[in-house]
């Protein structure tokens, strides 16, 4: 799982990962995309807890 | 994602994976490629702990063709002072143009970054070295002052509830004359599929005031958890897209002004990029190469940090500053009662390090 912050470029990252799924079948990715704000509060809360994501 | 802001202080908890050896170990990563004020500002005691998506500093944008329709110049090097006078003259909401962007939304990522580097660069300091609360201080009351007169007689409309998101979508729409803001903000201002401007922009170095520069410097980046149980798997995603070849395929696929800037020195070697990029490839490398965390300030600090103060306890303390200033643009409160508040909450942080020593 990779928390990931909902900006444009982040946004196209997301749209090209089929490439990289294709490429890797073994991993399967999954995206929380939040904005901003929201995704500094989100991630040092799990990152605090324990309760992390694959990727920050 | 994370930040330069997390990183070092995660590092140094514990809670980030070491990222030196995957970097390194990788096939054609080359961590060397970074730009160096991004990777030094990802990595704790040498060794990378997170890996740069984009990498951005601060500039000024601004409509070339409305500066000259109206008579008027852009300095090369503008002061603050300079930039509101021209805010004034381009303002013209009447047309749904706005003299100027700036953000106004609560967040310590959202109205503190561009305030903060206006205050470094007026003179101000949220801390002196012994970790007295400075927000109360004339110069700050001064800055924060010119930064709420600035926004709210000569910025966009609901300007408290505006940030990034709100600024580029206006300042591609043609609704502003000059905007503030991240570097990072060409890959949408400058997108035929997302702006109506492209082409018509110019790019200057972060207005000053006492400083030589005041740029920010900041990276989304990646980070993996020491929790995490797919640490291979987490790097293997990571160092896909923060590749040189990923920023290939979004150049191929989607557009070279698509790119993510800011991350790697390569990026600007890319002939396809530099053509698309040659209004802004120099002014975004300037700014970031000039960006030192080390001495944002005028006056000595305890921490490092341009737009933020590297503390733990910032991502609360900024969250309700910026609140108070969000207030203040809204005309909910005064700068000067905004600052009080402000300056309470500054005190008990500062405190708490006090009793430290």
């Amino acid at each position: 799982m990779v928390a990931i912050v909902a900006n444009p470029q982040m946004e196209d990252a997301i749209e090209l990962s089929d490439q990289f799924e294709a490429d890797h079948p073994d991993i399967d990715l999954q995206f929380v995309s939040l904005p901003e704000n929201e995704a500094r509060a989100k991630i040092t809360a799990s990152v605090a807890t324990g309760a992390a994501s694959s990727t920050s | 994602m994370i930040s330069n802001y997390e990183t070092p202080q995660w590092a140094d908890d514990g809670r980030l994976v070491n990222l030196q050896p995957y970097a390194e170990q990788t096939p054609g990563y080359d961590p060397d490629d970074f730009i160096p004020s991004i990777r030094e500002s990802l990595s704790y005691d040498g060794d990378l702990y997170s890996v740069p998506f984009y990498g951005e500093s601060s500039f000024l944008v601004y409509r070339k063709d409305m500066l000259e329709q109206a008579g008027l110049t852009m300095p090369d090097e503008p002061t603050w002072p300079e930039v509101a006078d021209l805010a004034r003259e381009l303002h013209d909401p009447a047309n749904g143009v706005s003299g100027i962007c700036l953000r106004g939304l609560p967040g310590w990522g959202e109205n503190l970054a561009p305030l903060n580097t206006v205050v470094n660069t007026f003179g101000g300091r949220w801390f002196t070295p012994d970790w007295e609360a400075q927000l109360t201080s004339p110069e700050f009351v001064e800055v924060v002052t010119f930064y709420v007169d600035l926004v709210t007689r000569y910025g966009e409309p609901g300007a408290a509830a505006s940030g990034f998101s709100e600024c580029v979508t206006r300042y591609s729409q043609g609704q502003a004359a000059m905007w503030y803001d991240a570097t990072s903000m060409v890959s949408t201002v400058e997108s035929p599929a997302d702006s109506t401007v492209v082409g018509k922009n110019g790019y200057v170095q972060a207005p000053v005031v006492e400083t030589d520069s005041s740029g920010w410097l900041y990276s989304w980046s990646l980070g993996i958890p020491t929790t995490s149980e797919h640490q291979d798997e987490a790097w293997e995603f990571m160092a896909w897209v923060t590749d040189k070849d990923y920023l290939q395929l979004v150049g191929a696929e989607l557009g070279w002004e698509r790119v993510p800037p800011g991350s790697r020195l390569s990026t600007y070697r890319i002939p396809q990029y530099a053509k698309v990029a040659k209004a802004y490839a120099e002014p975004t490398l300037t700014a970031m190469r000039a960006a030192d965390p080390d001495n944002a300030t005028v006056q000595p600090v305890p921490a490092t940090g341009i737009q933020f103060v590297g503390i733990p306890e910032f991502q609360d303390l900024g969250t309700r500053v910026s609140q108070q200033v969000s207030a203040a643009i809204a005309g909910q409160t005064t700068v000067e009662e905004a600052l009080e508040e402000s300056q309470g909450y500054a005190d008990s942080v500062g405190e708490s390090y006090q009793e430290d020593q």
